[in-house]
């Protein structure tokens, strides 16, 4: 009945992992850095059949760069394939970051309460750290960013 | 169920530089810190070395405190309970650190040194081996003591992984070890990890197998669930690897732990502080119900008071800490106790337990072992025994411990009982049947038989006593002395104890006629009848087990009957009666010929037995003036 079986990854990218914690970061995570990534991953673990059999389905579809959360859609057949090439992506850019899995399902809308909560989680960890240096417009910008995930579609 | 990291590399502090050790440290910081965020509830440090153990290696890797951690990260506790809530992990659940050694073995005489005897082994938690070549492997599968296998999978394997070998080793409960940052770091090493990993997990299908890092920097450690993933690369399904990261890791830690903390997988030596005195509310034994059994003792960070203060500290433990005796053992003299001999003449020969090789050497045994059992009682043994120690021993802990004792020292009794060890196991079922076979009056052969056995399961379980004995002198908190001794009465099992309770048996109803029924439990029950009786029977104790020794003496030689007299008639009657039955098996010479007519003359059966008995001590004296005459 369904004609795309898919998975829904929610990760965290840990950027630079070596440097204290700061504040700042060294590059800002787009759909696009972590794509090219995550492509050029699989492209050397799995060669060229492996990436053309996985790009069909895969999109990172929301990306936060305050709270560095994204939700990645892949198909069924190969979440585990793609899922191990994210995990051995080593740097995005220069940056040495490290990619760490917070919830797996199968349809968009348990994907999408499950990154609403550890978004919603994660700001309020980065407000610990940042501290009194929090501006208005980032707490706007969280607010944008939530939004989408409550538009996501499949 | 909490994961676990067990290998995270731990660098000597003697590098070539102060600058490397900092960074060094800072490292093992950040990793730790990584792991516990990633939602890691254990990990471990990992020294290798390789060739010979010397004394240096002793495990001297620094735990860290939480106050260490939270100067690098402050807001950890934020991100560890964020993490530990996705995971399924329960957020009050200790954060472990154990220490592990992984040794590299390519001789055959390097091999050797991983036994259970080796000190310097026992100072880590975790031991682990890595074979070089064949034969190596081979000795590790099969007959190394160590915990973990580790191979290193990323260049070509120099031996052969084998079947039988694998499935001897998992056999034996040791686990293989596979290292996931080399897939991460290095594509090369990637083609070789993969292809030599696979044959491995295909055999053993995830049976036995422990997934860890050995990152070098933090970029490389992966959380759980990305692990058991990279584990299906592997083949291994997603269940089996999940498993690999958690389920294995905690059995082989229970397992790692029992071996280094409990001896012959018995006695748990403990320190009790001596500042326990003044609770006398607080039972003593309270403490072991909370028994953790993967508990790392220092090691263990709690992490609920994190969020509410940023400086809490680590020793919120509440477990005592267990003492390892063994290496109290090695600072003690070698030579054993010089006590005034009541034996004379030689005993058996006998084996040398490796655990206690230092001790073997003189053979004094029965005394000491009888010494070491009247240890409890410590009024008494200030009496006899003015060479010892005196001040170790405080007695206020029997009596709660005699009651917390009942069902482990049923436990532990029925488990020694089956232990296989060298000839105790003979020795203990031999004495047994022999208590009560002597009714039956076939006691000469038996006798003879067990008697020899008997004298090398004494000397074997002399080097123990031996050893708890001269522990109590060394060791200056002296409740733990009592402890000790406790547990080396009741756990000990010796022919000592097991001939004593048959012969409390025989004072007790000797309407149990059957061999079957003086059993292990009756004995423990017995056991702590005895030990309740502390005070009141505390002189029968003592003249009870001089009546063993005595029997003992009496084994060898005739001129030790004159003791035997002396303190024959400082008893009661009942005594009298376990005495005289107690020498009735283990005599070789006259008295036995001469007391059998005199049990042929009555029923075998134990009720005439004990009316028999009750003359005996009459005729006990006037055999004695008989002796002569055969």
């Amino acid at each position: 009945m369904v004609g795309f079986k898919n998975r829904y990854m929610v990760m965290e990218v840990l950027l630079d992992p070596n440097k204290e914690i700061s504040g700042d970061d060294p590059i800002v995570v787009t759909q696009f850095n972590i794509s090219k990534a995550i492509k050029d991953s699989i492209l050397v673990n799995f060669g060229e059949c492996g990436l053309a059999s996985s790009l069909g389905c895969f999109q990172v579809k929301y990306v936060n760069p305050i709270t560095k959360l994204c939700v990645i859609r892949v198909s069924r057949d190969e979440y585990q394939k793609i899922w191990t090439s994210i995990s051995m992506v080593r740097r995005i850019g220069n940056c040495p970051v490290l990619f760490n899995l917070l919830d797996l399902s199968g349809n968009i809308k348990a994907c999408k309460t499950a990154a609403l909560k550890c978004d919603e989680l994660k700001f309020e960890q980065n407000k610990l750290i940042v501290g009194a240096r929090l501006l208005a417009d980032v707490t706007q910008h969280m607010q944008n960013c939530l939004e989408k995930i409550r538009i996501l579609e499949h | 169920m909490g994961f676990f990291d067990l290998n995270i590399p731990y660098t000597d502090s003697t590098p070539l530089s102060k600058a490397n050790s900092t960074v060094a440290k800072s490292t093992r910081i950040k990793i730790v810190i990584k792991a516990m965020e990633l939602g890691y509830t254990g990990i471990a440090y990992n020294r290798t070395i390789r060739g010979v153990m010397s004394d240096r290696d002793r495990c001297s890797i620094p735990l860290l405190g939480l106050s260490s951690l939270l100067d690098v990260a402050p807001f950890l506790s934020s991100s560890v309970n964020f993490h530990r809530d996705l995971l399924g992990v329960p957020r009050s659940s200790p954060f472990r650190q154990y220490t592990r050694l992984t040794v590299c073995i390519d001789t055959a005489s390097q091999s050797q040194a991983l036994n259970s005897g080796n000190p310097i082994l026992k100072t880590y938690d975790i031991v682990a081996v890595r074979p070089l070549n064949q034969n190596a492997f081979d000795h590790a599968c099969e007959k190394a003591e160590v915990d973990i296998i580790s191979i290193d999978f990323s260049d070509k394997l120099p031996f052969r992984l084998k079947l039988p070998m694998v499935k001897a080793a998992i056999k034996r409960g040791i686990y293989f070890e596979i290292t996931y940052s080399d897939l991460i770091v290095d594509v090369h090493q990637r083609r070789q990890i993969i292809s030599n990993a696979k044959l491995l997990l295909d055999w053993t299908q995830g049976k036995n197998v422990i997934l860890s890092s050995a990152a070098p920097s933090v970029c490389e450690v992966r959380g759980p669930n990305d692990v058991a993933n990279l584990a299906s690369l592997l083949g291994l399904s997603m269940e089996r690897a999940k498993a690999a990261i958690s389920k294995n890791c905690r059995s082989l830690l229970t397992n790692a732990l029992r071996r280094k903390h409990f001896f012959k997988e018995v006695i748990r030596v403990e320190a009790v502080s001596s500042s326990r005195q003044s609770d006398s509310e607080i039972p003593l034994y309270a403490d072991w119900l909370k028994w953790d059994p993967i508990s790392s003792g220092e090691g263990d960070l709690l992490l609920d008071d994190m969020a509410k203060s940023f400086s809490a500290s680590t020793n919120a433990s509440k477990t005592v800490k267990a003492i390892d005796f063994d290496s109290i053992i090695d600072k003690m003299p070698s030579h054993g106790f010089q006590i005034k001999d009541l034996i004379s003449g030689s005993e058996a020969s006998f084996q040398p337990q490796t655990e206690v090789k230092s001790f073997l050497s003189t053979p004094q045994p029965i005394e000491l072992s009888v010494r070491t059992n009247q240890a409890s009682e410590n009024s008494i043994r200030h009496d006899l025994f003015p060479e010892t120690d005196d001040a170790t021993l405080d007695n206020t802990c029997s009596e709660p411990l005699t009651s917390a004792f009942g069902d482990p020292q049923k436990l532990y009794l029925a488990s020694y009982a089956t232990k296989t060890s060298t000839g105790s196991e003979e020795v203990v079922t031999d004495t047994v049947m022999t208590e009560i076979e002597s009714e039956t009056c076939n006691a000469s052969v038996a006798a003879s038989g067990s008697v020899e056995a008997e004298n090398q399961g004494l000397q074997s379980k002399k080097c123990y006593e031996q050893n708890f004995v001269l522990l109590n002198e060394n060791v200056n908190d002296g409740l733990n002395a009592v402890m000790l001794n406790e547990e080396v009465i009741s756990h000990q099992t010796s022919a000592m104890d097991i001939e004593l309770e048959a012969a409390a048996l025989e004072i007790s109803p000797p309407s149990e006629s059957s061999v079957e029924t003086i059993k292990v439990d009756d004995i423990a029950v017995d056991m702590d009848k005895e030990r309740q009786e502390t005070t009141a029977s505390s002189l029968n104790n003592m003249s009870s087990l001089e009546n063993i020794s005595e029997r003992m003496s009496l084994r060898t030689s005739e001129d030790d009957a004159v003791i035997v007299d002396q303190i024959s008639r400082q008893q009661s009657d009942d005594e009298m009666r376990v005495k005289d039955d107690s020498l009735v098996p283990n005599h070789e010479n006259q008295v036995l010929l001469m007391e059998e007519p005199k049990l042929a003359e009555a029923d075998s059966s134990m009720n005439d037995l004990g009316s028999v008995r009750s003359n005996e001590p009459c005729m006990k004296l006037s055999s004695r003036k008989n002796q002569p005459q055969y």
